[in-house]
Formats: structure tokens, C-alpha cells, sequence
């Protein structure tokens, strides 16, 4: 309790001391971004801090269409194959540099090159060519006849004279040294971890703000007295316990913040043990997943992977219910023997490695919570909290785990084929169901909404029954700012897309 | 009748005033209103719960409308009051999804035709013509018309299809709310408030307990749909609106304190039973929900509306933490749907679900629109 206490009071002076000077807007994140490299964005953090830093050709405006940011307009091909998009005069780089069209051309070939694995390389796979016409104007040509290009161009152009070669490498010195076209430009990695950022002077729209600080805050519990005690503006996500408080106090605003966000415990299903679906089920009843959330908030608990208020739930899809009689009968059947203690099989015991990241505690509180439920059944769990590095390497690309607990966050198209997908850059579980990959792919093809409603529903059956991992629960999610900051308009993903019109006094 | 002469003077000081500086009543704001008299004179409230069904008030009080309505006593002026008064809440929530229904059907086939890749067949077409008719339709229900069967029927696809890609397609009915809210409309209707007002001597607190209304006004034009509590609005400067919505946002918390302030002095001022009431049923909260539930309608056509209504839910959710007030939520989804944010709202309408299942048909409609606005959308996820 003192070392908590004696935390805040540190953080609070930090926070005092630092606010010396002009006024900026102060927002907090549980982790602060691992890499500022919009080619490399794996997390919600780093989605956020890119909104501010880079910009697409288009982005969404106040009702979600999409507007030209990059670009002032495009002509569409008569057999929409191609396309021409002239871009804005005048838009320069936050070290000066013109924003020129093979800045446009080369980012689509870093994003599509195999050597730089770009977790986000799916944004451009339907561009087949991009050239550049012009210093200001570009064709693409595409992979098959599109309908609403600039809907798909929306991911962020990085500066070409940045970098030697469209081979990206996310160690690269790029991640310390970003650059943009937005309205906020990157000044200082600070030794607290927080990251701060100054207006663009040349930046070829407004900003009403001065100066953003990200701070990471890696205990949620301290962010909202931070914002109660105006050594913060903005908290990204509130957790369920202090949304009273915060709705009780003047001085702040609260917005709905839903990211069509999920937790899940993913099996690895590469293992021998989890590749059995009979263990796979054991597991899955032993989880008691309304006690897992009690402690952490109010949410609802899912049964497969979309949250609840979305089109594509299937609601005639029931979570499964704790029932540990059940999924002893199971471990029998798949060859288990309970010895009173432990669940062994040809004299091992069942033992599962379970990894989640160390920065976050709400996590880590979920593992202990899992670990306590199945030791009790006699399943022994050995957690390992891993760094963002370590995360990277033995979740994204080795898939070296047991068994995995994460969030998965989605915006408004909850497109779930990365991970579901037999072939998806995010299906760490390395699940594969022929008849999946089939209703995915159509349902990103067709132009029915009805259709794709119903595939992407019977994808959600499909998946529940195939067991990959355990659908927990979408949480309740605000995000709240200090009354003095006006103008605010929150994207429903992205947070910060229209902060160049935030203000403060 | 000092604090009579008090308000009346705060009221009149606010004519003078300008739309741009609204005044917030400093001075003792629930004079004259239930809140007082409820506080200050519990055995009136006793005696209403007594002449018309303390279980009705107990719905109408935690926004359970439909329950409300069958527990009212139909014996007394009271509790029939009651019961036109739940009626009427009933039919203002169908009002709001009849009027997200009617938008997003004729959104859902105008963004149809506007992307080539979309083509709409023969059963778009006919469903187009039918969500058309709704008025007509609605034309052949009344009050005594058996809505279970309506509601039971629209859960259900009223029409599925085969796609060509041999995708089963459902179609949900796109007229339920119209004819549920002129079910709801006529119920209310069939009590005169007008009448049982001079019936009884608390038929008056019938009226007015648990809304912002601040007197018994007209009767039977104050319960009608559109209604505009004006007494109310005016009384605490929001009426006209303020402008713009900077001021506003700070006004709406002058108007909180203030409220609060002279709820803090009822409480000093009132008999035990008057204080455990307060305390208990959060009566001033309820007052000002209610309050600012009126002023988002009066003001959902204006660019204001998304604020004023967070606003709204950051009081409701103070209010009665947990609760869920259907007029809240169904005001916010039509907001949503009207900014734009098509697949937002359904989150909104999924906590109007719990009570009001029969919103299943209007959230598959929201639902076939917002997929149909994203459909050449890449899409994003991200960790955490």
C-alpha cells in the first residue's frame, strides 16, 4: 500500500513538473507504443500515436466517410482497375521535405514487400501496381474491379527519403526517429517512457493544440486520480470501477469508447496436447469465465469472436458454462487419469505454459485467476509474462506458447480473417478449418450485406465449435477527458483522427 | 410562498436575459416542483401509493413501462393516470424506433443504389414498397389490438431467400414500430387526464412524479407525444437552447449543481420519511434524468444533439447507476444513426434489447446498413 502511494505521489510530481510550461494535452496509455512505425502497428497505443504523426491519402471525416486527407481527388478507371489520384500541393514532412507521389509509391511497396513483413501488408494487397505520374500524381492499378477505392486508402504514407530501401526493417532507425505529414511532430522519447509531441508549424491543415505528451500509466487504477487531479487531460480507456466516480465529477467528460474489442484465450493448437478436442473442451468448461470478469469490470461474455452488439453475432450461439464434471469425463476419454492431485497421461502430468504481456496488469491478474481455477481441477499452469520484444517473437512469429491471453480490438468492419483465417497473419492459434477460410473469403468479396452477414455468422458457429480458443468477454469502455478540453470528437477506433480540432484554454 | 416569489422573480430576471448567457436558477430551483412536495409532505406520497398501486410506480419508477401499465389500479383517477402515463412513455420509445426504422430503411436502399457493386432484387424491391406503406399498415391496429402476436411475428425473418452463392438471405419486418406506437399512443389516450384531475386531490402529484414536469399544466396536452415540458425547460435557461455547445456543456453543469443544491436543502428542511425518500429513491437525480431527457428531445434536430446527449447519459447513469432508460437509449441511437455512426448505435440499441426484444428486427435492418456503408472497407485490428 505505501509503495503504491508513494507511486502516485512520484507520478503526480513528474506529472506537476512537467506541466510547467505551456499547456499541453496530456493522455494516458497502460503501455506506451513499442515502435512509432505505421508499417510495424500491432497495438492499439501505437494506432493511436500514428493518428497524430502520419496521415493516408484519405481518412474518415465526422460521419465516417471517407475524405481526402493526402489526396484532393481521384478518377476511377471505366472498368475500375485502375485508378488516378491527384495529391495536395503544398504538404510537407516534419523535417521540411515536399510530400511528393514517391513518397505515395514507395510506402505501397514497403507495406506489400515479402521481406518486410508487414503486419499490415493486407491494407495493399488488392494493389497490383502503384506508379507515380507525376510529382503530384499517381496511378494504381488493382488486383481485381474495385468499387470505393478510397475506402481502402486510408493507411499511412511514410517519407521514401527516410529510407535506403522499401525492405523495412522494424529495428530500423525510422522508429525512433518518425516523421509525418500530420499535425503533430515527434520531439522527444522521454526516459519515463512518455513520448511528446509539438504542432507541426508547416502542417498544411489546422491544430488548435500545442503540444500532446503521451504518458504511460502502467497501472489504470492511477490514471483516473491522475485526470481528477488535472495532471492528465485524457484517459484512453476507463476502467469500469472509476466510471462512477468520473460521471460524479464536473471537471470531467466521459465518451463511449467501443473498439469492438475481445478477450480470449487462445490454445496453441500446433501442440500435441491442445491439438486434441477433447482437452481443448476439457480446458474450456474448467474456465469459469464470470468469475475471471467480476474482479475486472462489467462486460458481456462472448461466444465467439465478435462482440455482441455486432451484426455478425450469432446469437443462436450459446457460451459455453463452467462445468468441471463434464470436462473431467473428457480428460478420461482422451486417455487422462486423475491421481487425486493431477491430471497425468502415460505419467506426465498435464501442464500448460500460459504467456500474456507483462505491462499489463489487468492481464496479469486474469492468468492468475485461470491458473488458480484449473490447478484446482488438477491442470498445472506456468505463467510467463513476457516483454513487448519477447511477445513479438514467440507469439507473432515462433507461435512458441501453450496458451495465450490477449485482446483482440477491431474497428467498425470487424474483419476476424487475420486471425481465423488458415493463412492469417494473426491466427496465432494456427487454426485451419477448410470450410472457415472459404465463408471468410467470400464474405470479403461480396457486395450483399446479407450475404456477408450470414457467412461471417456461420464462420462464428463454426469457430465456437472448432474450440481454437476461449471467447471471454468485451468490456464495458469509456474514455474520459478534462472539461476543459473542447471541441472533442472521439473516432470510434482510432481516438485521435480529429484531434486537430481539439482545443484547450 | 417565499420560495414561490423567489422562482417567479429567478424566471422573470431569465426573460430579460439574452440566448447566449442562460441563467441557472440559484435559489431553491425545486420550488414548486414533486420533488418538494414529495420531501416536504410524505403522506401525500403514501396516500398515492395507497389510491393507485405502489407496484406501478415501482416499474414506472426503474422505466419498466410495460410493467407498469398492467399494475396500475384502473379504480382510481391515480392510477389510471398512471397508467396513461406509461402507455405514453411506451409509445414515445416506439416513436423514436419508428423513426430510426423509417430513416434507416430508406438509407439502407438509397446507399444501395448508390454503389454499383450492390445490386438490389426483386425481394429489396418489395420490401422497399412495404416500408412504405407503414402508416397504412398501423391504420389497422388499435389499442386493443393483441401486440404479442405482432412482436412475436417480427422476431423472425418475415421472408428469407436463397443467394446465388446459396447464402441464406433474411428480410425482418420494417413496419413493427408504427403500428406498436399507435397501439401504445391509443391506450394512453383512452384516459382523460383532464378529468381525473379534478377527481382527486393527488391525481396532480400522479401527473408530475418522477418527470421534470413542474406543475399539472394543461393535463391532457402534457402528456402528449411530442411533449415539451416548456414550464421546466424555460425555468432553468434551456429553453431556448444555448449556444453553443461549449457554453452549453458548462451550463448543463450549472444547472446540475444547482439542482443539487436545493435538493441538499429540501433534505435539511424535510420530516424523516421526506429524507429517507430523497436519499432512497435519489428523487433529485430522477428530477434532473428527466429534465435533461426532455431537452435532448426538444433538441435532437440540432447539431448539439451528440453532446447534450452524453450529457444526458452521464446524469442518467449518475442517476440510477446500471439502469437502463429506454428514451435515453433510444434518442441516442436515432443521434448516432443520424452523425453517421451506423454501427455505433447498435451498441447503444443492444442495452435497449434486454427490455425490449422486439428491437431485434430494427438491429438487423441497422445492421444490413452498416455493413452495407463498409463494405469495400479494409478493416483494422490490433492488439489490446
Amino acid at each position: 500500500m505505501h509503495v503504491r502511494i508513494s507511486i502516485l505521489i512520484a507520478s503526480l510530481m513528474a506529472l506537476f513538473l512537467g506541466s510547467a510550461n505551456a499547456s499541453p494535452l496530456r493522455y494516458a496509455e497502460d503501455r506506451a507504443p513499442g515502435i512509432i512505425h505505421p508499417v510495424f502497428a500491432t497495438t492499439m497505443s501505437e494506432a493511436r500515436i500514428n493518428e497524430l504523426i502520419f496521415e493516408g491519402l484519405f481518412a474518415d471525416n465526422l460521419e465516417l466517410m471517407s475524405t481526402p486527407k493526402l489526396a484532393t481527388d481521384f478518377t476511377l478507371s471505366d472498368d475500375r482497375l485502375s485508378m488516378i489520384i491527384r495529391l495536395k500541393a503544398g504538404v510537407k514532412w516534419h523535417d521540411d521535405t515536399d510530400f511528393t507521389a514517391e513518397d505515395v509509391v514507395f510506402s505501397i511497396q514497403a507495406y506489400k514487400r515479402p521481406a518486410t513483413r508487414s503486419p499490415e501488408a493486407g491494407r495493399v494487397k488488392w494493389i497490383a501496381e502503384a506508379k507515380a505520374i507525376d510529382s503530384l500524381s499517381v496511378e494504381l492499378k488493382f488486383v481485381a474491379e474495385e468499387y470505393v477505392p478510397e475506402d481502402k486508402l486510408h493507411f499511412k504514407i511514410i517519407p521514401k527519403h527516410r529510407f535506403k530501401s522499401a525492405d523495412l526493417k522494424r529495428t530500423g532507425p525510422f522508429r525512433n526517429q518518425p516523421i509525418g505529414t500530420g499535425p503533430f511532430k515527434v520531439i522527444g522519447f522521454n526516459p519515463d517512457n512518455s513520448v511528446s509531441l509539438a504542432k507541426f508549424q508547416s502542417y498544411h491543415g489546422h491544430t488548435k493544440l500545442d503540444e500532446v505528451i503521451m504518458r504511460e500509466v502502467s497501472d489504470p487504477n492511477y490514471q483516473s486520480k491522475l485526470l481528477i487531479y488535472q495532471s492528465l487531460e485524457t484517459i484512453v480507456r476507463v476502467l469500469p470501477k472509476d466510471i462512477a466516480m468520473l460521471q460524479n465529477s464536473r471537471d470531467v467528460d466521459l465518451y463511449p469508447y467501443q473498439t469492438n474489442s475481445w478477450w480470449y484465450l487462445g490454445f496453441n493448437l500446433r501442440k500435441r496436447s491442445l491439438s486434441d478436442d477433447l482437452v481443448r473442451e476439457a480446458v474450456h468448461l474448467l474456465v469459469d469465465v464470470e468469475h475471471l470478469l467480476a474482479p475486472i469490470g462489467t462486460g458481456e461474455i462472448l461466444s465467439g469472436p465478435f462482440v455482441k452488439a455486432s451484426p455478425f453475432y450469432n446469437h443462436q450461439v450459446r457460451p459455453r458454462l463452467h462445468n468441471p464434471k463434464r470436462a473431467a469425463s473428457l480428460l478420461e476419454d482422451a486417455g487422462y487419469i486423475h491421481d487425486g492431485k493431477r491430471w497425468t497421461k502415460n505419467g506426465k502430468p498435464l501442464v500448460f505454459k500460459i504467456a500474456t504481456l507483462k505491462d499489463l496488469p489487468t492481464a496479469q491478474d486474469v492468468v492468475i485467476n485461470i491458473q488458480s481455477q484449473l490447478m484446482k481441477s488438477g491442470i498445472t499452469l506456468e505463467p510467463t509474462f513476457m516483454t513487448v520484444p519477447e511477445w513479438k517473437r514467440n507469439v507473432w512469429q515462433a507461435r512458441e506458447f501453450d496458451l495465450i491471453l490477449s485482446q483482440w480490438s477491431f474497428d467498425r468492419n470487424e474483419n476476424i480473417y487475420e486471425q481465423f483465417h488458415s493463412k492469417g497473419t494473426r491466427n496465432f492459434t494456427s487454426y485451419a478449418n477448410s470450410d472457415v477460410d472459404n465463408w471468410l473469403e467470400a464474405a470479403r468479396k461480396t457486395g450483399d450485406p446479407k450475404e456477408k452477414k450470414s457467412l461471417y455468422r456461420q464462420a462464428h458457429a463454426q469457430i465456437h465449435k472448432d474450440n481454437p480458443m476461449v471467447f471471454l468477454w468485451t468490456l464495458d469502455s469509456y474514455a474520459a477527458l478534462s472539461s476543459d478540453v473542447s471541441n472533442v470528437v472521439i473516432h470510434p477506433f482510432y481516438f485521435f483522427t480529429w484531434a486537430d480540432d481539439w482545443q484547450l484554454p | 410562498m417565499r420560495r414561490f416569489l423567489l422562482i417567479s422573480a429567478t424566471v422573470l430576471l431569465h426573460g430579460a436575459c439574452s440566448e447566449r448567457t442562460p441563467v441557472v436558477p440559484q435559489t431553491h430551483p425545486l420550488s414548486g416542483t414533486w420533488v418538494e412536495e414529495v420531501s416536504q409532505h410524505p403522506e401525500r406520497f403514501e396516500t398515492l401509493m395507497q389510491a393507485s398501486g405502489k407496484s406501478g410506480w415501482t416499474h414506472l419508477f426503474s422505466h419498466e413501462y410495460r410493467q407498469a401499465y398492467t399494475a396500475f389500479h384502473t379504480s382510481t383517477p391515480e392510477g389510471r393516470i398512471g397508467r396513461a402515463r406509461a402507455a405514453m412513455e411506451m409509445a414515445r420509445v416506439y416513436n423514436d424506433l419508428a423513426e430510426i426504422q423509417r430513416w434507416v430503411v430508406q438509407k439502407y436502399y438509397s446507399s444501395m443504389e448508390k454503389n454499383p457493386r450492390t445490386t438490389s432484387g426483386p425481394n429489396d424491391q418489395a420490401f422497399r414498397i412495404q416500408a412504405e406503406t407503414c402508416e397504412q399498415k398501423a391504420s389497422q391496429v388499435d389499442a386493443t389490438t393483441d401486440e404479442k402476436a405482432l412482436i412475436e411475428q417480427a422476431m423472425l425473418p418475415v421472408m428469407e431467400d436463397t443467394s446465388e452463392s446459396g447464402i441464406i438471405r433474411a428480410w425482418y419486418e420494417p413496419c413493427l414500430y408504427v403500428s406498436l406506437r399507435k397501439i401504445w399512443l391509443e391506450r394512453a389516450q383512452r384516459v382523460s387526464v383532464q378529468t381525473e384531475l379534478s377527481a382527486s386531490p393527488t391525481a396532480e402529484l400522479a401527473l408530475a412524479i418522477f418527470s421534470s414536469r413542474i406543475g399539472s399544466g394543461s393535463g391532457e396536452t402534457q402528456l402528449a407525444l411530442e411533449r415539451t415540458p416548456e414550464d421546466a425547460l424555460r425555468r432553468y435557461g434551456l429553453l431556448p437552447a444555448p449556444k453553443p455547445a461549449s457554453p452549453l456543456a458548462s451550463h448543463l453543469r450549472d444547472v446540475t449543481d444547482s439542482i443539487t443544491r436545493d435538493g441538499t436543502i429540501l433534505h435539511t428542511q424535510a420530516p424523516e420519511l421526506g429524507r429517507i425518500l430523497l436519499d432512497d429513491l435519489a428523487l433529485v437525480n430522477r428530477f434532473r434524468q428527466d429534465l435533461f431527457l426532455q431537452f435532448a428531445r426538444t433538441t435532437q434536430d440540432t447539431e448539439q444533439r451528440t453532446a447534450i446527449l452524453r450529457h444526458l447519459s452521464q446524469s442518467a447513469t449518475a442517476a440510477s447507476p446500471g439502469a437502463r432508460v429506454p428514451g435515453e437509449l433510444s434518442l441516442t441511437t436515432k443521434a448516432q444513426i443520424k452523425n453517421g455512426r451506423t454501427r455505433e448505435s447498435l451498441d447503444t440499441l443492444n442495452r435497449l434489447h434486454t427490455d425490449f426484444p422486439e428491437t431485434l428486427s430494427l438491429q438487423e435492418w441497422i445492421g444490413d446498413l452498416a455493413i452495407l456503408e463498409s463494405l469495400d472497407r479494409y478493416g483494422d485490428s490490433k492488439e489490446n
